[in-house]
């Protein structure tokens, strides 16, 4: 059944792309999207993003918040929020420098621990955008600034009685470097497609997947 | 301006709290002892062996008047806890002294063998390394500076002359063993492997045909928990990559048939980066030199997934006998231990 849960909402997000990344000549101020991929596990978010502008930065600042699931397991235990803020540093012409910094708080269920965690990231994007479509690369770096874990009792039996519960500080972080590319139909309907390279915060393989993929539609209003 | 100094306030304290955030108070995941057991160079509690210049974590159980047999774990990284634990006992201690039962699993042959059982290096509670200081090499160097060290203490001790060792190996142990037997054939009387890997380029492209890939299981409960789990924990160090790592142990692969309750201490993860002579190495090319004989010993669940795996594996012996266990996978000699026993007894009493 999950799985045709799945395909149902695979089908449906394939027809709708969602971009995440503002294009500022937009004359709306509110949007809605939705993506899939693998990053590192399979999600699916959805989430809302808003433009403002930001009169003491003479700048516009488009802010954003989504929540992501891994669709195969369908559980609030296995799942990722994040706010954040996006907003041009340089622009020239339809050249733009964006920067995207975000927090985020992400929740995982194993069969050995549960954890929670509060990650920092900061993505770097320059590229062209112009009203109908835009292309960037990306440079991103997250940082795990704590998480909780505990262990489970399957954990303690099988593998270590003594394994400690409690936040860690330190669990790591990633860099990522990709592009991503977008196109606007209708003005009202964003088609978002990005690819990323992800690293350990010592440039050691990410493991897993060897890349990060989403492909993303949106709906502004 | 208000605008400006009513934006700037909330930064700075934000900044500042954040700042008297205590990192003493925050647990390190790379303190260890932490997420994962302690290796020997962390524990003294931890039984030990010192050999060709470094220590691994080993114990002995038996007489050492008796014939030894050397057992070697699999993984490459695993340990050998599932050798001395069996299903529906208790999960065997890392520390002897807290053994309610001392003679779970294979160790049960301590009765009739002197039993050797040793942490390969850079796995289970045995010391890490970094990248590139652990090959297939060394790892049959240890073997034979094990083997040379319990035959000059059995020499020492009882006044008995061996030349020779048994060897019991499972699954990797298996590919080394046959690594260590092309090398040194005439150090070993028989030999003894449950579903050993692959000895060949021949069997290990057997096997690849036939498992199913970690893409073809995207899904998967395991693999999308080990995946998620990369956004929680980077395994850039060692303690981190031996704790994510134990998410798909005994899970990973569909064909083996394993039971996932099987216990461990501790993966070394970093020892998948080597050349462990698990996937292109031929071991073979002295086999014919092997004046012993090898009894292969599979699960009927394993077999029935890779039916022409043993008739390989066997082919590179000069004298093998083949012995299947009922409804068990890879992880029999867990699951079935006394089973198995019997069968290496008859064996190892009629060579």
């Amino acid at each position: 059944m999950r799985y045709l849960i799945i395909t149902i909402i695979l089908i449906a997000s394939l027809n709708q792309l969602s971009a995440q990344t503002i294009i500022n000549n937009s004359e709306t101020n509110n949007r809605f999207y939705t993506r899939i991929g693998i990053e590192p596990s399979t999600m699916l978010t959805i989430g809302y993003q808003r433009n403002f502008k930001v009169k003491f930065l003479d700048r516009d600042l488009s802010t954003y918040s989504e929540f992501g699931l891994d669709p195969y397991i369908l559980s609030f235990k296995n799942s990722d929020l994040k706010v954040g803020g996006i907003i041009p540093i340089y622009e020239k012409k339809n050249f733009k420098l964006l920067n995207n910094l975000h927090l985020s708080l992400g929740s995982l269920s194993t069969r050995n621990f549960k954890s929670t965690r509060f990650a920092v990231g900061d993505e770097v994007a320059a590229g062209f955008y112009k009203q109908k479509w835009f292309f960037a690369t990306t440079f991103e770096y997250e940082n795990i600034f704590f998480t909780h874990i505990k262990h489970t009792k399957f954990y303690r039996v099988t593998y270590y009685e003594d394994a400690k519960n409690g936040w860690y500080k330190g669990t790591g972080g990633m860099f990522q470097f990709g592009i991503e590319g977008g196109a606007t139909i209708k003005n009202k309907y964003d088609l978002h497609c990005e690819i990323k390279l992800p690293f350990t915060e010592k440039f050691n393989g990410y493991g897993g997947s060897p890349f990060h993929v989403n492909l993303g539609l949106g709906y502004r209003f | 301006m208000k605008q400006k100094k009513i934006w700037v306030f909330p930064i700075i304290m934000m900044l500042f709290m954040l700042s008297l955030i205590d990192c003493e108070s925050f647990l390190n995941p790379d303190e260890p002892g932490n997420l994962v057991p302690m290796t020997v160079e962390e524990d003294p509690l931890l039984p030990r062996i010192e050999v060709n210049g470094t220590t691994l974590h080993s114990e002995t159980f038996g007489d050492i008047n008796n014939p030894i047999i050397i057992f070697l774990h699999g993984g490459p990284g695993s340990d050998y806890r599932a050798f001395i634990s069996q299903k529906g006992s208790e999960n065997t201690s890392r520390y002897p002294n807290e053994r309610t039962i001392t003679n779970a699993g294979l160790s049960q042959l301590q009765d009739e063998y002197f039993c050797v059982f040793y942490d390969q290096r850079g796995a289970g509670l045995s010391p890490r390394f970094d990248k590139g200081e652990i090959t297939f090499d060394l790892y049959i160097e240890d073997l034979d500076a094990i083997i040379d060290h319990y035959l000059n203490i059995k020499y020492t001790d009882t006044g008995i002359l061996e030349t020779q060792v048994n060897i019991i190996g499972w699954s990797y142990g298996g590919t080394l063993g046959t690594g260590y037997i092309n090398v040194h054939p005439e150090k070993i009387k028989n030999v003894v492997f449950y579903e050993p890997g692959p000895f060949s380029q021949k069997g290990y492209d057997y096997f690849i045909e036939n498992t199913t890939s970690y893409f073809a299981q995207i899904g998967e409960d395991w693999l999308e928990e080990y995946l998620l789990s990369k956004d929680h924990i980077t395994a850039d160090e060692h303690e981190r990559a031996d704790y994510q790592k134990l998410l798909g142990a005994f899970r990973s692969n569909p064909q083996f048939h394993e039971d996932s309750n099987c216990p461990l201490w501790r993966m070394g993860a970093f020892l998948e980066l080597e050349d462990l002579g698990k996937q292109d190495r031929d071991n073979t090319s002295n086999l014919s030199s092997f004046q012993g004989k090898l009894l292969l010993i599979a699960g009927e669940l394993t077999m029935n997934e890779y039916p022409k795996y043993s008739d390989i594996q066997m082919s590179y012996y000069p004298q093998s006998i083949y012995r299947e266990i009922p409804d068990v996978g890879h992880t029999g000699p867990w699951e079935e231990p006394d089973e198995i026993a019997l069968v290496i007894r008859n064996f190892l009493n009629q060579q």
